[in-house]
C-alpha cells in the first residue's frame, strides 16, 4: 500500500539523493527488489531514448516496441555494470549503451522479422503461460478453448491503447454502443489489475502496459521466466474470475 | 583507539573555512592516519554531501555513527541525510537512540519534530522544532536550517503548498560541521 501524501517529507527530499539511495540499497546486496526499483526508476528514460531512435529512423519497417525491448535489455545490462562509486551519472553511462544496443539489435534483425518479432514472442509466451496444467485438463475441449480465448482477450484488453492515426482507421467501425462497452470493459480490467496482489500487478502492468517481455521481467525480478509465466497465468485467471463475478 | 588532537581538528576546520578546494584531500589524509576517529568521518561525510557525492557521503556518516554510537550530532545528520534521500523509515530507525536523550536535549526535540513532519502533523512538528531551537545553544547553523523548515511547515499547515527550503543547502551542513568543531567544542 502506498503511504499517504507525505507532503512534509516532500519538503526535504532531493531527487539526486533518492537516486543514490536506490543504488545504495542495490549495492548493499538486496538484489532483486532493489534491481526492480532501479529498473522502474530508469524505465521512462530508456523508453524516451527508444522513442527518439524510432522517430529518427522513420523507416516504417521497425516497430516502436522492438526499439523499447532493445532499450530495456540494454538498461538491465547497464544496471548490472554501472559502478556508482565512479561519480558518473547513470544516465550518461547508460545513454550511449542503450543507443548502441538498439543500433546493433536492429542491424542483426532482419527488418521484416523486426516488425513481428516482439508481438509473436509475447503472444507465444502468453499462450504457453495460460496453457500450463490446469484444472481444465480432461474437460470438454471446446469449453477449455473458450475459457482460454476469454483469458487471452482479457490480456488484450489490458494493453495500453496505442495512438491511432485517423487515416489508418479501417471501414466498418464499431458502433457508438460497441465502443462504449469496449471502453467500459477496459476500465473495469484496469481497476481489477490495480487490485491484484503486488507481484501479479507488477507482471501484468509491465507486460501489458509497458510492453516488457516475460524474459526481461524475469531478469528484473531475479526469478525464472517459467515463474513469471506462472504469475501471469494466476493473474489472468484471477481477473477472469473477478470479471465474471462483477459482470 | 588513536584519535587526532584538537590542534589537528582546528587546522582542518580552517582548511574547510578557507574553501580552497583542497579540504577533502586533507580530510582523506587525516582519515588515513586516524581511521577510527569518528569526527573525521563525519567531516568527510559533510564535505562529500556538499560535493553531490551522496553514496560516499552516506557511507562516511554511517561510519562515524558506527564508530561512535553516542556521537549525537552525527546520528542526527545521518538520519536527516536519509530523510532527504526519501528513506523516512530508515531515518526514524537511525534517530531511534536520540529519542532516549533527556527531555531538555535539543536534538530529541528536533527528531520528534521530524517524526511529526513525516506524518504530516505540521502544527506538532512546528511546536517541537521551536522548543528544540530554544534549547539549542550549541549549533546556531542548525537553528537556521530548522527555522527555514518551520517556515515551510507553516505554509503547508495553512494549505499554502510549500516548497523546498532554499536556504537548507549543503553549505549550511558544512557550516554546522564548523560550528561543531570550533575550539573547545570537539566533544560528542
Amino acid at each position: 500500500m502506498k503511504p499517504a501524501a507525505r507532503r512534509g517529507v516532500a519538503l526535504l527530499v532531493r531527487p539526486d539523493r533518492v537516486e543514490a539511495a536506490l543504488w545504495r540499497t542495490f549495492l548493499d546486496g538486496r538484489g532483486d527488489d532493489a534491481r526492480q526499483k532501479l529498473f522502474d526508476h530508469y524505465q521512462p528514460f530508456a523508453r524516451r531514448l527508444a522513442g527518439a531512435q524510432f522517430a529518427r529512423r522513420k523507416s516504417g519497417t521497425v516497430e516502436r516496441c522492438d526499439m523499447e525491448q532493445l532499450a530495456y535489455e540494454a538498461l538491465l545490462q547497464a544496471i548490472a555494470r554501472f559502478d556508482p562509486a565512479r561519480n558518473v551519472p547513470f544516465e550518461a553511462f547508460a545513454r550511449t549503451r542503450i543507443a548502441g544496443h538498439i543500433a546493433n539489435g536492429l542491424a542483426t534483425m532482419s527488418e521484416a522479422a523486426a516488425q513481428f518479432r516482439y508481438r509473436q514472442r509475447a503472444e507465444r509466451d502468453r499462450l504457453r503461460s495460460l496453457h500450463e496444467t490446469s484444472p481444465d485438463d480432461g474437460a470438454d475441449p471446446l469449453a477449455v478453448l473458450s475459457r482460454l480465448a476469454v483469458t487471452l482477450a482479457i490480456g488484450l484488453l489490458a494493453e495500453e491503447a496505442e495512438t491511432i492515426d485517423p487515416d489508418t482507421i479501417p471501414d466498418g467501425q464499431p458502433s457508438a454502443y460497441e465502443s462504449l462497452v469496449w471502453h467500459e470493459m477496459r476500465r473495469k480490467i484496469r481497476e481489477r489489475i490495480e487490485a491484484l496482489p503486488e507481484r501479479e500487478r507488477y507482471v501484468v502492468g509491465q507486460h501489458y502496459r509497458n510492453g516488457v517481455s516475460f524474459q526481461q521481467i524475469a531478469a528484473i525480478l531475479g526469478i525464472s521466466k517459467g515463474r513469471v509465466s506462472q504469475i501471469h497465468r494466476a493473474a489472468l485467471l484471477r481477473l477472469r474470475e473477478e470479471l465474471a463475478r462483477f459482470r | 583507539m588513536k584519535l587526532c588532537n584538537d590542534a589537528e581538528i582546528g587546522a582542518l576546520v580552517e582548511a574547510i573555512q578557507g574553501n580552497d578546494g583542497n579540504d577533502l584531500a586533507q580530510v582523506d589524509a587525516m582519515v588515513a592516519h586516524y581511521p577510527e576517529d569518528p569526527r573525521l568521518h563525519f567531516m568527510r561525510g559533510s564535505i562529500l554531501a556538499g560535493r553531490q557525492r551522496p553514496i560516499e557521503a552516506h557511507a562516511a556518516l554511517a561510519k562515524a555513527v558506527a564508530l561512535a554510537p553516542e556521537f549525537h550530532i552525527a546520528r542526527y545528520q545521518l538520519g536527516f541525510f536519509e530523510l532527504t534521500s526519501g528513506e523516512a523509515d530508515k531515518a526514524l530507525s537511525t534517530w531511534g537512540p536520540l529519542l532516549r536523550l533527556p527531555e531538555e536535549h535539543y536534538l530529541r526535540h528536533f527528531v520528534e519534530g521530524m517524526a511529526h513532519l513525516i506524518r504530516d502533523e505540521f502544527s506538532e512538528a512546528i511546536a517541537r522544532m521551536q522548543s528544540g531551537m530554544a534549547l539549542n545553544q550549541e549549533n546556531p547553523p542548525l537553528n537556521h536550517d530548522i527555522r527555514l523548515l518551520i517556515g515551510e511547515c507553516e505554509k503547508l499547515a495553512q494549505g499554502d503548498g510549500g516548497g523546498t527550503p532554499d536556504g537548507m543547502s549543503d553549505q549550511s551542513a558544512t557550516s554546522l560541521i564548523l560550528g561543531q568543531f570550533a575550539p573547545g567544542r570537539t566533544r560528542h
